[in-house]
């Protein structure tokens, strides 16, 4: 009891002054608005997107709704990432819903091998598309890091996998616009890319379990 | 109501208010902790982690949310990482002291210590076997299989599948 005693004198007479941390709404909200002007910006800067994507999509409801269900996804994991860096925060439902969404997202490219949205053309065509969306997801996720190292990560493996899936899918996303269109391209060059980023949280959650021993 | 004011307080650098807060605090975490992991030795030095991560994660709690989800949100994770880190009992008593639990838990008496710790009673058999061996008696894996007959990854598996019930059994009270 005595060292309890030591221990809360310590931390009173240590203590300063702290201002709350912004809701995990709006940290999320920041980190998505933050990393898609750095994917929109990066991707535009590197080569114009696809000629007539954006009429695509308006025109297209099956190719909206592919990219819909992807930005749900994005979405739910940036949320689930700063809800679980609050403790007591509730976020089981988001997860179930992000991976519904990432589902969905999958099945529709899968649906698209024998049904495309749009036909498959190679207008626009980027031949690094895959490592730019690696390269892109990388800068995303260190962001997230950074903005929840100083939070309280409950399940830092948990938090730090659904960054790196949300920075994946994120330039994966954007991608459908900016290179051709083709179901199977679209799967192995930038869902298959986007989505491995995911183990690289791995990596990032030694990070968190390192600060908090 | 009033924790939460003086959480408020305390994020405004109040260590008055601190300070009666963790005085509260301990008190209640230590009793709780008591009632649902029994009489441990390692209480104390779960209530203490507990008391650092509160400080840690201060400018976490939003003023405008309850406090105590928040606060047992960090009771629950730091004590099951505790149990976790519980290595081999032989850093805490000898090995004469090792054998002499398992004779009494062995007689029987395991219920009479199960009472007191009625979180873990609600584990099933071969979770509560595995756990109260290698956490509680702090018998290694290798030690705790011999004792149950079965492999050392078995009791591996049974002792990770019963913190992971445990965990959700506390986030069901929570």
């Amino acid at each position: 009891m005595k060292k309890i005693e030591d221990t809360i004198q310590s931390l009173t007479s240590d203590l300063k002054p702290v201002r709350p941390a912004l809701s995990p709404q709006r940290l999320a909200a920041l980190w998505l608005l933050v990393c898609t002007v750095f994917v929109v910006a990066i991707t535009q800067y590197i080569a114009p997107i696809r000629v007539g994507a954006w009429q695509q999509l308006v025109s297209t409801p099956r190719f909206a709704l592919e990219t819909v269900t992807a930005i749900l996804a994005v979405i739910c994991f940036a949320l689930i990432v700063f809800r679980s860096s609050f403790p007591g925060m509730h976020y089981r439902r988001l997860v179930g819903c992000g991976l519904v969404m990432l589902a969905l997202w999958v099945t529709q490219y899968l649906v698209g091998l024998w049904r495309p949205a749009i036909s498959p053309l190679p207008l626009g065509e980027r031949h690094w598309c895959w490592l730019e969306i690696i390269v892109y997801s990388l800068p995303l996720m260190v962001l997230a890091l950074l903005m929840t190292r100083h939070l309280y990560p409950m399940t830092p493996l948990l938090t730090a996998c659904s960054y790196c899936l949300a920075g994946g899918i994120l330039p994966a996303v954007y991608m459908q616009l900016a290179c051709m269109y083709e179901a199977s391209h679209i799967l192995i060059f930038h869902i298959l890319p986007g989505l491995s980023m995911t183990l690289l949280g791995f990596l990032f959650a030694r990070c968190y379990t390192k600060s908090f021993a | 109501m009033r924790w939460s004011e003086w959480m408020q307080c305390t994020q405004q650098g109040d260590k008055l208010a601190y300070q009666q807060l963790l005085e509260e605090l301990s008190l209640m975490i230590k009793n709780y902790l008591i009632s649902r992991l029994g009489p441990l030795d390692i209480i104390d030095d779960c209530v203490q982690d507990i008391l650092l991560s509160l400080h840690r994660a201060r400018h976490t709690y939003q003023p405008d949310r309850p406090f105590r989800p928040w606060l047992f949100a960090i009771i629950h994770n730091r004590s099951l990482d505790n149990l976790r880190k519980q290595g081999s009992y032989l850093k805490l008593v000898g090995e004469f002291e090792q054998n002499r639990i398992f004779e009494q838990l062995s007689q029987n008496t395991i219920d009479e210590q199960i009472v007191q710790s009625q979180l873990i009673a609600k584990l099933a058999l071969p979770f509560r076997q595995a756990i109260v061996l290698t956490k509680l008696c702090g018998f290694s894996n290798a030690e705790a299989a011999r004792k149950l007959r079965i492999s050392e990854t078995a009791v591996k598996v049974r002792v990770h599948r019963g913190i992971a019930k445990l965990k959700k059994l506390l986030e069901l009270e929570q």
